[in-house]
């Protein structure tokens, strides 16, 4: 502002605003109608006051430091000047009646608050609203921050070497009695199978050609080849300890000699020394190789079957009994798969050898086969061998566990940034293992750093983590030690992840690391029963087997069989009851009921095509499930209708 | 005589409804009214009365309103901004002298205010 040409004391305040002030100070509405009246301008209103410079100036100065909308700010500057000019018209000096104002500043901040209280109820729960998200961000930024310390400055701690706790059976066994190096340098020495026997396209693949398939001189001529490597396979599976010791690192010579015209793809290297080896990253060559040997010794023994070898038959199927007992000593889930798997197959080896070739074997053979049979997995008998071992499972999680969380001395610990770096790996197998990893744009990678600290506050702690894993197995051994007629689905391993909420997008969320590496427990617990029950049947057929040689036929109960041939009686361990047997057209059939829960006779079910689906008998259904799928649908509905036959064996699709 | 800060915030508000109960009244004349009536005790500046009646303002107990001057009751030839009680004020009001004149009595049972003075003993 500036003064006219009056004393100090009466000086006036005047107002000559600029072009570009009087637009800034125009309501819209003034500027429409082409008046660039500056109505919203505090120094106009003033300067129409009429006052002293130095009242002016105070009006001034407390309108300014209110920092109020404009036209509240007109208000108070019309408000004070007319206070002033009152007072001015009272006879009172501008000195006094600026002395009496009081502090311009307080009195500014006292006139905003005021005025802002007065303010419409949606501006002043909008600024509330604001003010409250204002202080949530800063509470959630200080949160965030001691999370994010937690989260990048938290190291693991590797203390235990668990794939040595593994590997400490096998490290006991001198190395003379270990039976890996023998599987192993016969397999280095032996030629693969030729991809031609594989071949779909024509009928019977390796290792089920028959002499009227095209392929069958092939497969002889091959076995003929073999047949150094399948006697020192013999003289392996015959070692009572495996021995294998599981490392880190791809056996590129044995992939080089089982794989000679693709060399291996996925390497894994080797673990650096002094460095306690992953458990997850193990490499177990015997379980993909075991398999593979069993399906040569089945191959061999259909050719030794048609030229009446039975030593060679017998020794062939004891091999691959002795082949399913090694793969059952690495305590872990894939062991005892791949052992029943090689049982089954050795079980159904045997079968067809008592049914196509029944004098083929001696009595002392077959008697040692039941007995070898009857001791599978425990030595002592019963249902040892049967039972999943997740020593191995939980030795994993431990150790996965102490590679991604801290370590708190008393089992506890948070995760941590590497953990998180290692779960995201993990999630991707083959850049696990590899080590190369997609590219990551950097927004992606910056994402990733910003969520790390919430995702991994979210997440379990890892006493949690470990507790809930642990019990999901707990359940798992419990659910598999109960006979199969028991099962109450309500308490499966399945229903028991389902309780646990691991599965759910929170449930993973928490427990993602469970989430991740929880087995199918469910399965596994199945596979089990399924397995006992297989040979079971097998102990049946050759109890039968032997009681029509000694007897000239067949025994008209299974009770018959007691206990010379057979101990006691197998359960159905569909119904609980005794294993079924039937005389059909004067030759023994060996049945569970099946999944229906209907005795059928010992008729396996057909499928559309009029085959035999006897695999779909053996599929588990809870009665109860049964019954409510009956209900619903009527029969046959999603259950096979037919019995689960044991013996002789049924070939799916044939 | 000055009084503490507190009391004038305890004080001010009941003393300009009080003041606005006979009648509206402008900024300048309610300063000048609570000075003479009041002996300079309640004698307030600019920084505090506008405060104070803005904050009324906002609570609903009084309502301001801008006269023109020469029309609608402006004295003095200049645009004034008038205050007056609200209803809610006067309930206010009366909530208010109830309260002050228990606590008058409260002091004046202690001697503090009403007949006591300066040396008479405190009745029991």
């Amino acid at each position: 502002m500036t003064t006219e040409a009056r004393p100090e004391s009466e000086a006036r305040a005047a107002y000559e605003p600029s072009l570009l002030r009087r637009m800034r100070y125009t309501p819209v509405i003034d500027a429409l109608r082409g008046r660039l009246s500056a109505r919203l301008d505090p120094r106009r209103i003033i300067a129409e006051a009429g006052l002293p410079v130095q009242l002016a100036d105070l009006v001034l100065v407390v309108v300014r430091r209110t920092r109020l909308w404009r036209s509240e700010k007109c208000d108070v500057a019309r408000e004070l000047a007319t206070h002033f000019a009152d007072g001015l018209a009272a006879g009172r000096s501008a000195a006094e009646l600026s002395g009496d104002f009081g502090d311009a500043r307080s009195a500014a901040r006292l006139i905003a608050r005021g005025k802002r209280r007065s303010r419409p109820w949606p501006w002043r729960a909008m600024v509330r609203t604001l003010k409250s998200i204002g202080v949530l961000l800063l509470v959630l930024l200080m949160v965030y921050t001691v999370l994010a310390a937690r989260f990048f400055l938290g190291r693991p701690n590797i203390r235990t070497d668990y794939a040595a706790l593994l590997n400490a059976d096998s490290i006991a066994v001198p190395e003379s009695e270990r039976a890996w190096p023998v599987y192993r340098r016969a397999l280095i020495a032996t030629e693969p199978p030729p991809m031609s026997l594989f071949d779909a396209d024509t009928t019977g693949t390796w290792p089920a050609i028959k002499p009227m398939d095209q392929k069958w001189d092939e497969m002889v001529a091959y076995i003929g080849r073999t047949q150094d490597g399948l006697g020192t396979i013999r003289q392996a599976a015959a070692m009572p300890k495996l021995g294998c010791i599981a490392a880190g690192g791809t056996d590129v010579e044995l992939e080089r000699a089982l794989h000679p015209e693709t060399p291996p793809t996925s390497v894994v290297p080797p673990t650096p020394p002094g460095q306690a080896t992953e458990m997850i990253a193990l490499v177990l060559p015997h379980l993909g190789q075991f398999r593979a040997i069993a399906r040569h010794l089945a191959a061999d023994c259909t050719v030794a079957q048609l030229t009446g070898d039975g030593s060679r038959v017998s020794g062939d199927i004891t091999a691959m009994v002795g082949l399913a007992e090694h793969s059952r000593q690495t305590p872990i889930i894939i062991g005892d798969l791949v052992s029943w798997a090689i049982l089954a197959l050795a079980e159904q080896t045997l079968g067809e050898v008592l049914a196509d070739h029944p004098d083929l074997l001696t009595d002392d053979q077959l008697v040692v086969l039941s007995h070898r049979l009857a001791a599978f997995g425990g030595g002592g008998g019963g249902d040892e061998g049967f039972r999943p071992q997740l020593a191995g499972e939980r030795m994993m999680f431990a150790d996965f566990m102490q590679r991604v969380y801290t370590d708190d001395g008393c089992g506890g610990g948070h995760m941590t940034a590497p953990g998180m770096e290692y779960l995201r790996k993990l999630s991707n197998f083959d850049v696990h293992l590899t080590g190369i990893q997609p590219s990551m744009t950097g927004v992606e990678q910056a994402a990733e750093v910003a969520i790390g600290p919430v995702a991994g506050a979210a997440m379990a702690g890892r006493n949690e983590m470990m507790s809930i894993y642990n019990r999901a197995l707990d359940r798992a051994e419990t659910w598999a030690g109960t006979p199969q007629w028991k099962w109450d689905d309500s308490r499966s391993p399945d229903q028991e992840i389902e309780n646990l909420h691991i599965n759910g997008t929170l449930g993973r969320a928490r427990y993602w690391p469970v989430a991740l590496l929880v087995p199918a427990l469910s399965q596994l617990g199945l596979s089990a029963q399924n397995a006992e029950q297989s040979r079971d049947g097998t102990l049946v057929a050759i109890a039968l087997e032997l009681h029509r040689r000694r007897h000239g036929d067949y025994p008209g109960r299974l009770d018959d069989l007691t206990p010379r041939l057979l101990p006691i009686v197998p359960l159905d361990r569909f119904d609980g009851g005794p294993i079924k047997y039937r005389l059909v057209d004067g030759k023994p059939v060996v049945y569970s009921i099946g999944v229906d829960r209907k005795d059928d006779g010992g008729r396996a079910p057909r499928g559309a095509d009029g085959k035999p689906t006897n695999y779909a008998a053996s599929r588990w259904k809870s009665r109860a499930n049964v019954e409510s799928l009956r209900s619903q649908f009527g029969t046959g509905i999603g259950i096979a209708d037919g019995d689960w036959v044991l013996w002789p064996p049924v070939m799916d699709g044939k | 005589m000055r009084i503490e800060r507190e009391l004038m915030r305890g004080a001010g508000p009941v003393a300009v409804l009080k003041l606005l109960e006979r009648g509206e009244m402008y900024g300048y004349e309610m300063v000048e009214a609570l000075s003479r009536r009041t002996e300079g005790v309640l004698a307030m500046g600019q920084s505090t009365l506008y405060p104070l009646l803005y904050n009324l303002e906002a609570k609903g107990l009084i309502e301001g309103a801008w006269r023109e001057a020469g029309g609608g009751g402006g004295r003095g030839g200049r645009d004034r901004k008038y205050y007056r009680i609200t209803g809610r004020g006067k309930r206010r009001l009366a909530k208010d002298t109830q309260e002050w004149r228990a606590v008058a009595q409260a002091m004046a049972a202690l001697g503090i205010v009403g007949s006591a003075r300066a040396g008479q003993a405190v009745p029991a």
